[in-house]
């Protein structure tokens, strides 16, 4: 069930809802140090820039997240693979 | 554990394993923590591999066992089957007999108690028996009373009785001792009667066995006869030609005498030709071819009195072979008489066959040897009149070779082939 989960991003208060809250509190967190960190860096830039600049890094972040997850993904099922075909000649092959 | 399995399947997933993870071309590398995990689930699955391996390792064996083990357990099972088979027969059997004797217990059950109730009836007879045979021992008590003090009486006069035959037992012991003496010579005189047979039936074996050397020995002198009946007709040829030669001795002796008178006028005319005068000679020719003659006709008379001299030798010589063959002969002659003597005996008289002592028990009559030619001129009329001759087998066998070597010497003198 949804609950109300105030929060501060980007030095601006809001009021967020969702059902795991935690989870709600540790992107909010990923975000402000996204925009921490270009506010450090750019100072001369804008907030709005700097929250497209953190939105941006964010999306960055997830597609890499995406691609490794495919990466894994793909590199678990073939060693799974392996290993079911290990498994099988250990089970099935003859022995001496 | 799985040594097959992972010295061939080691290798090949070392080379895939996460050890080289990035087998993509993509830039982007696998994350490390599924790289570990999967190092770590590669570790679980080898592990379980082996694992794997060695269980069907095992029960490989635990089947090859089972099997063995089944195997023996069928044959045990089948033997205890047999078994369990041949006894259920047996206890069948047994169980067959068992009835067979309950049947037969229950039937002498019922016949005991057939016979129990025929016992009682029994029972009340036999008790008013008892009781009338009590009545009547009674009765016979009484009697046998009477009896035992009569028979008392009588025993008193039967050991009287039976002292007086203990004294004749006694006497008659002493006879049987006597008896168990004779018994034991008797036993002596069977023991020696049995040797006596004994000893008998050994001489009768060495008479069997003398007996077959007497018949050796007859056939033995029959061929000495048959010997002998040739060397007298050879003798008798010997005489033939020694009387042949007898004659040509005298013709040469008659021709010697006429040589010596020859001899004796030649050298009476010789003596007279060298004392007369030498004639003028009416023909020189004549009488030198006269003397010519004469001088010949004088180295064949010297020649012929060489011969006359060797012919005279040769004569002496023959006369002494004649001589000594005649004696020889003589003493063969005898020796051949006593031999067919003896021999024809025996043989015309069968009577007389343990008498013929021509072989072998010269030893056992003790009578000394005597060489055959002295026995022969000596003692052979004698011995002739006793049945038996002075020869052994030796001797005769003597005998035989000298008639031989006789024969021979005739032949090679007589120069008969």
């Amino acid at each position: 069930m949804s609950k109300a989960i105030r929060v501060t991003i980007a030095g601006k208060d809001l009021t967020l809802r969702g059902e795991h809250e935690e989870k709600i509190k540790q992107s909010v967190r990923e975000v402000n140090v996204q925009f921490q960190h270009l506010q450090q860096t750019l100072r001369e830039q804008s907030t709005p820039t700097l929250t497209v600049l953190a939105a941006l890094n964010v999306a960055e972040r997830y597609v890499e997240a995406k691609e490794q997850r495919l990466i894994d993904v793909k590199f678990v099922t073939d060693e799974l693979e392996s290993m079911t075909r290990y498994l099988e000649r250990a089970a099935h092959q003859s022995l001496l | 554990m799985s040594q097959l399995f992972n010295a061939e399947a080691q290798p090949e997933f070392e080379s895939q394993s996460v050890t080289s993870p990035v087998r993509s071309t993509d830039s982007v590398p696998v994350s490390a923590e599924v790289e570990l995990a999967m190092r770590k689930f590669w570790d679980v699955v080898r592990s379980s591999a082996e694992t794997i391996v060695t269980l069907r390792q095992e029960v490989a064996q635990l089947q090859a066992q089972a099997a063995i083990v089944t195997h023996q357990r069928l044959e045990e099972d089948i033997a205890r089957i047999a078994e369990l088979q041949g006894a259920l027969l047996d206890a069948q059997q047994m169980n067959q007999l068992l009835e067979a004797d309950v049947a037969n217990a229950l039937r002498r059950v019922s016949e005991l108690e057939a016979a129990l109730e025929d016992g009682r009836v029994a029972q009340l007879q036999m008790h008013a028996d008892v009781a009338e045979t009590i009545q009547t021992l009674e009765g016979d008590i009484a009697a046998a009373a009477q009896q035992r003090a009569q028979l008392e009486q009588d025993l008193a006069g039967m050991r009287l009785r039976v002292a007086e035959l203990e004294a004749r037992l006694d006497e008659k012991n002493d006879q049987l001792d006597g008896a168990t003496e004779m018994a034991v010579r008797f036993e002596i005189i069977e023991r020696e009667k049995s040797e006596l047979e004994q000893q008998n039936e050994r001489l009768q074996q060495r008479s069997s066995d003398l007996e077959r050397v007497i018949d050796e020995k007859n056939a033995r002198n029959e061929t000495l006869v048959a010997e002998l009946s040739q060397a007298r007709r050879e003798v008798v040829e010997f005489e033939l030609q020694l009387s042949g030669k007898d004659s040509e001795i005298q013709e040469l002796v008659r021709q010697t005498g006429e040589l010596r008178n020859r001899i004796t006028v030649l050298e009476q005319e010789v003596e007279l030709a060298s004392m007369r005068p030498a004639p003028a000679p009416v023909s020189p020719d004549l009488d030198a071819a006269e003397f010519e003659a004469l001088q010949q006709r004088l180295r064949e008379l010297e020649a012929n009195e060489g011969l006359h001299e060797q012919a005279d030798a040769e004569l002496q010589r023959l006369a002494d072979e004649v001589m000594d063959l005649q004696q020889q002969l003589q003493r063969a002659m005898g020796i051949v008489e006593i031999y067919r003597a003896a021999g024809l005996r025996h043989l015309e008289d069968p009577s007389q066959r343990n008498q013929m002592t021509l072989f072998g028990a010269m030893a056992a009559m003790d009578v000394p040897e005597l060489p055959v030619h002295h026995a022969a001129h000596e003692h052979d009329s004698a011995k002739l009149e006793q049945g038996y001759v002075m020869l052994s087998e030796d001797e005769l066998n003597g005998m035989a070779d000298r008639l031989d070597n006789l024969a021979d010497r005739v032949a090679e003198l007589l120069r008969i082939s």
